[in-house]
Order: C-alpha cells, then sequence, then structure tokens
C-alpha cells in the first residue's frame, strides 16, 4: 500500500509581523482542506509539525490549536527540530499504510521572528548538543561554518564556488511568490556580503522566518476521488547519527542522510539517477553540497562542482531547489519538510508554472535537523 | 621543619601601557609613571576571573611540588575581587586541581595581604598535621573607579604556594612568621560597592609602613636576624615607591628587593602582589638564601615571614612558567578593549 | 543544569571502555566502538590541535559582551574531539597546537551563576 498527496497548501514564507500561530495554521490548513475539496470531518487524523513554538512562543501542544482552527477531530504534534515536517509526512505515510488512518492531514508550522537576534541564535540552536556544544558557546551557524572551512581546505574550494549554491537557488525563486527572497542575487554580492560566523557571510546562510505549510495524504485506492493526479510517497527512510558534530566519524559525510538515502531509495525501488529533480536542505550552502553528495548525486569531493557546473540547475540533468531552497524560500523550520514536498507535488502535477522541470517523474525532498544529527528522505512519484 | 613543596605564578596575556590610559584621561604619563613607577600593568581577558586565575597558579605549583592532589587537605585563597561575593573560589580551585572532595578551606579577605594569611593558616593546618599539605592562594582582577589616577596600578593575576612538612620535598623553608594588626581604616570597599575607596595620603605612614615595618622588625628581632642576613626582600607594592623606602627604612641593601619588584609590569594585584613576588623571587633565588617577605593589607595589618632557600629549589624551578617567562608573553591593548575586557562597558 | 558536567568540563574528565580501550570526550555512558557499558573514568592531557574553527559575530543569547568570540573543534592529543573555544590568539589555523586552560563561559546576567568550562589557547 502506498500513501498518495491530495492536497496542499502554504502561507507565504516571510516575517509575518500581523500573524501568530493561529492564524498560520488557518491559512494553511484551511487551503489545504479547499484544494482537495475535503471538509474538517473528512480528515481522519492531523500530524502537527512544530520545532520552537515552546520557547519562542511559549506555547506547546500546537495541534490543540490545529483543532481550534481546522476542526479536525483528532492530532497530534511531532517534534525532532528542524526535520519534523518530513518526519510527520513519514509518520502520516506509517498511519496510512497500516490501515489505522484513510485520510490524515500534516501540517507544519513556525512563528520564528518574535525574538531578539541573540535570543533566536540560542533558539535555533537547540537542534545541537546542549551540553557540549552550545554551553560552550557554539551556535548553529558557526557548527555549519566549521564544516564549510574544513570542506574549504579538503577539496580546495573557493569562496566563489561555494556562493553558486545560493546564486542558483536565488535564481529558482524569482517565480516563487510565497519564497521570501524572489530575487536574484550573485557571486559577487554574496562573497562581499556582510560576514557572519567565519568563513560564512549572510547569503550563504537561510534565513529565519515565519509560515506554515499543510499537504493532505490518503491510501493510494483513494486518491483519484480526490484529484486527478494524485502524487504518490514511494519511499521514505530516516537516518540518525551523533547529536554533536565532534562525536561523528566523518564530517564531510553525513551518515543520517545515507542511511536515510539507502533506505528510502530501497523502498522506492529506484537508483539515484532515476530521480528527476530534489528539494535538498540548504540551511547553509555546505549542506546542499554535502546533500548532492550524500544522496548519490556526485561523488565525495565533487559536490560543489556538480552544481556549479550547472547540472543542478532548472534546465539541468538534475535540478536541485527549484522551487528556491531552504535559502530563497527562507526557513521556518518544521514548515520546510511539508514545504518541500509541495515543491515535488507541484512539479510531479506539472503545477509549477514558470519553474516547472519538463518530465518530471520522479522528486526527492532531503531534509536534516540540526547539522545532519537526523535525516529524512521522502520520494514521490507521478 | 615546615616550608613550601610547590609554587606557581600565573599573569593574564594583556596589558595596557601607562600612556594609553593617561591619553584618555589627558595625563602627563612621565608624571604618573615618576609617581608610582608604573610602566604598565596586567589585565584579565574577558573570560577570566580570580577563580580561573587561582586555578592556573595553581596547577603551576602542583606541577613543581609534584605531589598527589589528593593530599592536600586545605585550601585557602586569598581576594579582593572573589569571583562571587557568596560562594567560595576554592570549591572550584579544589575541584580543578583534583583535590576534592576531602579537604578544608576558605576564601579569606583582608585587603591586599588575604594571601599571606591564607599562607599562615596553611602552616597551621600542616604543622598540626590536620592535613599533609595545604594550598594558599592570592589572586586578584585589581579595579578602581577608572577616572582614579590609582587605576593605573589595578594588575591582575595569582600565585600559589603548596605547603607542607617533609623535609625532603621542602623547597624552601619557613622559618618564622609574625602579624601586626590594628584598627586603621586607610583603604576600604562597602558591601555591594563595585570600586574601593582609599585615604590618599593617609595611605602611607600610618598604615603601610607603620604596619611593615612594625610585623618585620619583630620577626626579625625573634629570629635574631639583621638587615645583613636577608639576601631577597619582598614587600606589598601598592606602587613601585613604597617598597624602595620601606626596604630603606629597614635597613636592607637596595638590590634585595629587586628579584620579587614586577610591579612596574604588572601593577598592584592585592592579595597576589606579595605573593607573585615571592614566586618571581624563588624563581631566581639560590640554595641557602634568606627570603623575606612582609605584606600588608589595609584595615590594616601586616605578615611578615623568614623563609630560607633550600637545595631542592634547583630541581624545581623549570617544572613550571616561572614568572619572567609569564611577564615576558604579553599582548598590549589600547584602552577600549581594557574597558570591555574588565566589564566596564555598559 | 550545568553542575553535574562540572567535573568533566572543568577537569577534562572523559571516559576509557574497559574492553577495548577506546577513550572518550566527552564521556560516553556506552562504548562507541564495541557497545560496552563498562567504562571507566579518564583524565585528558589537555592537549590537541584545532580541525576547524569559526569567529562568532552572531553571539548566544547571554554571550553577547563577549562577542565575537572563538569556536573550534579540537582533536586531543589521545584522539577524541571536542567543541570548544580558542583565546588569548593573534593567528590560528587548521593544525594550529592548543592547550587547555579554565575559564568562564559565560554569566547569567549580574546576579546569576557564572558557568566555567574548559577553553584552550595556542599550546607553548
Amino acid at each position: 500500500m502506498k500513501a498518495a498527496v491530495i492536497g496542499y497548501a502554504q502561507t507565504k514564507f516571510k516575517e509575518h509581523w500581523d500573524k501568530g500561530l493561529r492564524e498560520l495554521i488557518s491559512e494553511a490548513g484551511n487551503n489545504a482542506l479547499k484544494s482537495s475539496n475535503l471538509k474538517a470531518e473528512d480528515i481522519d487524523n492531523l500530524i502537527c509539525a512544530n520545532t520552537l513554538a515552546p520557547l519562542v512562543n511559549g506555547q506547546s501542544n500546537v495541534n490543540a490549536l490545529c483543532f481550534e482552527e481546522l476542526g479536525i477531530k483528532s492530532s497530534v504534534s511531532i517534534n525532532c527540530g528542524d526535520v519534523s515536517g518530513s518526519a510527520a509526512i513519514r509518520q502520516a505515510m506509517f498511519e496510512i499504510c497500516s490501515g489505522k488512518s484513510k485520510i490524515v492531514m500534516v501540517l507544519g508550522v513556525e512563528k520564528m521572528t518574535d525574538l531578539l537576534s541573540s535570543q533566536i541564535t540560542s533558539a535555533v540552536s537547540m537542534l545541537l548538543d546542549h551540553e557540549w556544544e552550545v554551553f560552550n558557546g557554539a551556535t548553529l551557524a558557526s557548527m555549519y561554518a566549521m564544516l564549510t572551512r574544513i570542506y574549504m581546505k579538503k577539496f580546495k574550494v573557493k569562496p566563489e564556488q561555494i556562493a553558486k549554491v545560493s546564486v542558483k537557488n536565488h535564481k529558482n525563486a524569482v517565480n516563487n511568490k510565497f519564497a521570501q527572497f524572489p530575487f536574484e542575487i550573485n557571486v559577487d554580492s554574496v562573497i562581499k556580503g556582510p560576514s557572519v560566523d567565519s568563513p560564512l557571510k549572510v547569503l550563504n546562510c537561510a534565513a529565519v522566518c515565519d509560515g506554515a505549510a499543510a499537504i493532505i495524504l490518503c491510501e493510494e485506492s483513494l486518491a483519484k476521488k480526490y484529484t486527478e493526479k494524485p502524487v504518490y510517497l514511494i519511499g521514505s527512510g530516516a537516518g540518525s547519527d551523533y547529536l554533536a558534530l565532534h562525536d561523528r566519524e566523518d564530517f564531510l559525510e553525513m551518515k543520517a542522510t545515507k542511511t536515510a538515502a539507502e533506505e528510502a531509495y530501497k523502498q522506492a525501488k529506484i537508483k539515484p539517477s532515476d530521480v528527476s529533480l530534489a528539494e535538498v536542505h540548504d540551511s547553509f550552502s555546505i549542506s546542499e553540497i554535502l546533500a548532492v553528495e550524500d544522496l548519490g548525486f556526485a561523488k565525495k569531493g565533487s559536490g560543489f562542482k556538480f552544481i556549479e557546473d550547472g547540472k543542478t540547475d532548472l534546465t539541468g540533468k538534475l535540478p536541485i531547489n527549484p522551487s528556491g531552497g531552504l535559502k530563497a524560500c527562507g526557513h521556518p523550520f518544521a514548515a520546510t519538510g511539508i514545504r518541500q514536498a509541495i515543491e515535488i507535488t507541484m512539479q510531479l502535477k506539472d503545477e509549477a508554472g514558470k519553474r516547472q522541470i519538463k518530465n518530471a517523474k520522479i522528486g526527492l525532498t532531503h531534509n536534516l535537523s540540526g547539522t545532519g544529527s537526523t535525516a529524512i528522505v521522502n520520494i514521490f512519484s507521478r | 621543619m615546615i616550608g613550601i613543596v610547590g609554587y606557581g605564578s600565573y599573569i593574564p596575556l594583556y596589558r595596557i601601557k601607562t600612556e594609553e590610559i593617561a591619553r584618555v584621561w589627558k595625563r602627563n604619563p612621565d608624571d604618573v609613571i615618576q609617581n608610582s613607577m608604573m610602566e604598565e600593568k596586567s589585565l584579565p581577558a574577558i573570560d577570566e576571573d580570580t577563580a580561573t586565575m587561582a586555578v592556573e597558579s595553581s596547577i603551576n605549583a602542583l606541577k613543581r611540588a609534584k605531589i598527589n592532589p589528593k593530599d592536600i587537605g586545605a585550601i585557602y585563597c586569598g581576594s579582593e575581587t572573589h569571583a562571587y561575593a557568596v560562594k567560595p573560589d576554592i570549591s572550584l580551585i579544589g575541584e580543578a586541581i583534583g583535590a576534592a572532595p576531602n579537604f578544608t578551606g576558605a576564601d579569606l579577605e583582608f585587603a591586599c595581604k588575604a594571601g599571606t594569611a591564607a599562607m599562615q593558616a596553611c602552616m597551621g593546618f600542616v604543622k598540626a598535621d590536620y592535613a599533609k599539605y595545604g594550598l594558599a592562594v592570592g589572586s586578584d582582577t585589581a579595579r578602581y573607579n577608572l577616572e582614579n589616577v590609582t587605576d593605573h596600578n589595578m594588575g591582575a593575576g595569582a600565585a600559589s604556594f603548596i605547603i607542607g612538612k617533609k623535609e625532603n620535598e621542602i623547597l624552601a623553608e619557613i622559618e618564622g612568621t609574625f602579624s601586626y594588626t590594628t584598627d586603621t581604616p586607610d583603604f576600604w570597599r562597602r558591601e555591594g560597592e563595585k570600586y574601593p575607596k582609599h585615604t590618599e595620603r593617609f595611605t602611607g605612614k600610618p598604615a603601610y609602613f607603620k604596619h611593615t615595618i612594625a610585623a618585620t622588625q619583630n620577626l626579625m628581632e625573634n629570629l635574631g636576624l639583621k638587615p645583613s642576613d636577608i639576601d631577597h626582600a619582598i614587600f606589598h607594592t601598592p606602587n613601585g615607591k613604597f617598597v624602595i623606602k620601606a626596604a630603606k627604612f629597614l635597613g636592607f641593601k637596595k638590590e634585595v628587593i629587586k628579584s620579587g619588584f614586577i610591579v612596574n609590569k604588572v601593577g598592584n594585584v592585592f592579595s597576589a602582589a606579595t605573593l607573585l613576588g615571592l614566586s618571581a623571587t624563588l624563581d631566581k633565588a639560590k640554595p641557602g638564601e634568606r627570603i623575606l617577605m612582609t605584606s600588608f593589607g589595609s584595615g590594616a595589618g601586616s605578615d611578615s615571614f623568614s623563609i630560607k632557600v633550600t637545595d631542592k629549589i634547583k630541581d624545581k624551578v623549570n617544572l613550571a612558567k616561572t614568572t619572567q617567562e609569564y611577564l615576558n608573553n604579553k599582548k598590549y591593548v589600547d584602552y577600549a578593549t581594557y574597558c570591555k575586557f574588565t566589564g566596564r562597558l555598559k | 543544569m550545568a553542575w553535574r558536567r562540572i567535573k568533566q568540563r572543568n577537569c577534562l574528565i572523559g571516559s576509557e571502555c574497559n574492553e577495548c580501550k577506546t577513550l572518550f570526550y566527552p564521556p560516553k555512558l556506552k562504548c562507541k566502538k564495541c557497545s560496552s557499558s563498562n567504562l571507566s573514568e579518564f583524565k585528558f592531557s589537555g592537549k590537541g590541535s584545532i580541525v576547524s574553527f569559526s569567529e562568532i559575530r552572531n553571539p548566544l543569547y547571554g554571550f553577547e559582551k563577549q562577542t565575537p568570540y572563538t569556536i573550534a573543534i579540537v582533536k586531543l592529543e589521545e584522539g577524541p574531539m571536542l567543541t570548544t573555544q580558542i583565546v588569548d590568539f593573534d593567528k590560528i589555523e587548521i593544525g594550529t597546537k592548543v592547550e587547555s586552560c579554565l575559564r568562564v563561559m559565560h554569566t547569567e546576567g549580574h546576579s546569576g551563576m557564572i558557568q566555567y568550562g574548559t577553553k584552550f589557547k595556542p599550546a607553548e
């Protein structure tokens, strides 16, 4: 049995000064119901993905807010860092494939912009090992900065080459009305831009923002009832690794990604070369480069070249982050995995408008938590 | 027999020159140097305090003592700038150097003489067989109102001494000690206040000199010592000049204060001042030489010690970084950085 | 509660697997190599070298006053790696030899606790 995507919706990802968790949930959730002509009572269960509300908004039990706004009779929350959205989709698959539920809504929501900068830095750094990284002053960005430095030294990579990731993703976002930064940038603006944690520049990093995204999944036999072109979740894999970077065997190979990808490919019965497009976790440019390698699209140490050579452009052999990725769409933690699934769904249904990839048959989402302590890979097909 | 079995210094990396402070307050640096002899002074890094510096100097003392830290039964740390008002530095020191949990001790305060008071407390414990070894520390991040010329003198540093009584371990025997204490309010800091206050010229004759000289003379008389018996002398150094004057008054040779004279390079490090002077002197002293050390703490009192260097000193000096090495390893900062590192920026 | 890690942090106490002799810092409850739960305390020398580093300009809450500060992954002489800060340096690079020192990590405002921990500085 497979699960099929029959509806989707998202809010724009941005600083929603006038919207709180309730408004974001209401907009994404109700529009997702509308998109599949479903009513709240048609949904058996809702899985709500959220990471930071207990800290940022002082709000736990976010799934109860979903009940208030959407009226779906049962719900649970899921939190495993910024991979929560993808994890919720995976849980929905289990629920449907086990026969427990027929139709499930998965909703990811994050309201991140209500904190001052050092407070949000502390909040997002909760994804790291608190006792042995954060206690000593480490931030999420600084850990990725150290990874970037190691990668650049080992494979002799220049900042200009790393910058290509952001340049490509911004270009893709131009036609995405839900993206936080739908405009083009160039290599110069990245490397001459403001510095953050060295050697990172501001434009190497995805930004904090608010947003919600929802999809509705059902068991495959019912799918055609709700949509002409269902998209099927044909494989899902999860992988774990040590929470702290310093405990990992190899900094430049994300074991969690490899474990997740292997499982997902196996279930989907495909090879990396069968993938037509992918949405990968580019919270920092280095994470897209490592993902391209660890997902099996490029050899270790050549991911940056693969991207630099245009192979991952919209018109390339394997478009990556056609939506604009986390970099240009914004990264409201738990909403990201679901936003990635929406992009893949749109592409596989030929609904992506100006950024539509021709003959897209199989799409993959890759989502991480922290510096790669958890990875989830979901594979979808027409 | 009782004496020192290990000793160690710590001076932070950072220095500020007298000229740099004078530049900001539009003083003539030559006037300042002439008045106090201060050329430059040490300051803590932004993440250093009395406790962390005390750990560094105590680790150096342990390196020289080569004893099992678990045999240290008492730790006393003297300071005017303990990390907390309530919560001991010595618990952190004892844990960090591996002495915990079977030891006693306390944080001491007696203005600039709490470090030598710590030494006396350790001597008592060890002599009474309540502890195999005692660790005495003086550590301070001295500070004064920035606008006051006294701020030129405020330094940071720590020195640690391990007191024992096994003859074959003692690198310097403590021949005797004498203290002289009266109620003389020449310098104080009230509860909750950030900076101390002093009484300017009153801090000299009725305070510093009276107590320093009385303690020293009493000790020398008790031990039957003449000025010519003293090879090295260390007095408390609120500035460079007082110590020279005290030595002269006592009839000591001019050179005796040389080995321990570091105030012009680190400043007045309060409770660590006399002890850092002793540590610097031990780095240079030869077996058989006699060191006279007298501290002064405002409020007011002096502890005087006669210390005789043994043969053991030769094997010990190079086991840890010397005071001179700390003095040589330095990085100058500007006034803004000085303010940042010492927590003056709001 | 940072208290329970004081000894491990301030004295660099990690663990050693009594079965396969592998060393761990930070300490582990279970051997990463042979899965044995039979581990004992091991004190590390505090000498090591820099594997990577980053100067932090966007600090954590409570670290603002010491910003910028430099975070690093250090490989200890005995093998394990840890995340720490580098202090008292002019220039560092990957491979720079460093040694441990005890420093203030951060203070919880004016009236809160002072949190200490091990940082590293260039080795002499």
